[in-house]
């Protein structure tokens, strides 16, 4: 199984955090968005996976939220909010628990919004996008 | 203004103490980004940015495009440019028309394609210095980047 940490985090540390996994193809857009969601949100636990180790890794540890190019598996924990996100066949969509959330121009401000809004995580700080 | 916090993302933007020498800061790296998906745009920015500040090569200012016809006017409007990163699937066309004009007006600017076709051949005989498939891990696509920045040869995909 392949899973990368966003941060150099202690795993120890982490496991009380909200963990975000990110399951998008190509892995290059999966480790970007994730590396950036990491640093401007250091209370959640972001990590990387391939989308072929996902339902392993979650069933290692529950997920608060999901990026993934496919839809939701029918047995998957209700608990789990699931954003399905396809960069290439969708660019400017992401579907929320089904329902299609669309943003022209989607750029990471609204990818972290999505974080925000689905993740629970209590530290996020809300101040603004990172680019202007 | 990002706001940075301690100890994320070493693994993408650690230099090593002993490789860092004083960096001009008034010598400003310029890069175009030709690039149709702003949030790996706007991720490889920030992470390209910060690799280069901490580095040898210091500061950068990143101008985007998202079409073939927005990267032929930054090319036009805006050059010379230090480095130019050109996806080659853009939504009105094939980058390769970019990579194209950028080296025959500016062949000193070191050009890398990204893409996720298999095929990068049409690029590189365009000109293009560097052809990176975005199924590399981004790790690898910044390391390249950097090395292409700092003037270091050409490789393949």
């Amino acid at each position: 199984m392949t899973m990368e940490a966003a941060t150099d985090h202690d795993s120890e540390e982490d496991e009380g955090k909200p963990l975000v996994l990110f399951a998008i193809e190509p892995h290059s857009y999966a480790q970007a968005i994730g590396s950036t969601i990491a640093h401007l949100r250091p209370g959640l636990d972001v990590r990387f996976v391939k989308p072929e180790d996902l339902v392993a890794e979650m069933e290692r540890r529950t997920p608060a939220l999901v990026f993934c190019d496919g839809p939701r598996p029918e047995d998957c924990d209700a608990a789990v909010r699931w954003a399905q996100f396809s960069p290439y066949d969708e660019p400017e969509v992401v579907r929320v628990d089904g329902r299609a959330e669309r943003f022209p121009g989607l750029g990471l401000e609204d990818l972290l919004e999505v974080v925000d809004r689905h993740s629970g995580d209590g530290d996020a700080t809300g101040y603004g996008p990172p680019f202007g | 203004m990002i706001r940075w916090t301690p100890g994320a993302v070493q693994w993408l933007t650690s230099v090593p103490t002993k490789e860092r020498k004083p960096v001009d800061r008034t010598a400003l790296m310029k890069i175009l980004m030709v690039e149709d998906h702003v949030f790996f745009s706007q991720a490889l920015e920030l992470v390209l940015g910060r690799r280069l500040s901490e580095g040898l090569l210091g500061l950068a200012t990143f101008h985007r495009a998202a079409t073939v016809e927005e990267g032929l006017r930054l090319v036009a409007e805006a050059s010379p440019f230090d480095l130019a990163v050109v996806d080659l699937m853009l939504p009105d066309g094939d980058g390769t028309e970019v990579v194209r004009k950028i080296k025959a007006y500016w062949p000193e600017t070191r050009v890398a394609v990204l893409s996720s076709i298999e095929d990068l051949s049409g690029a590189l005989e365009a000109g293009a210095d560097e052809a990176i498939r975005k199924g590399t891990g981004l790790p690898e696509i910044v390391a390249r980047l950097e090395r292409l920045a700092s003037g270091e040869g050409r490789t393949r995909a």
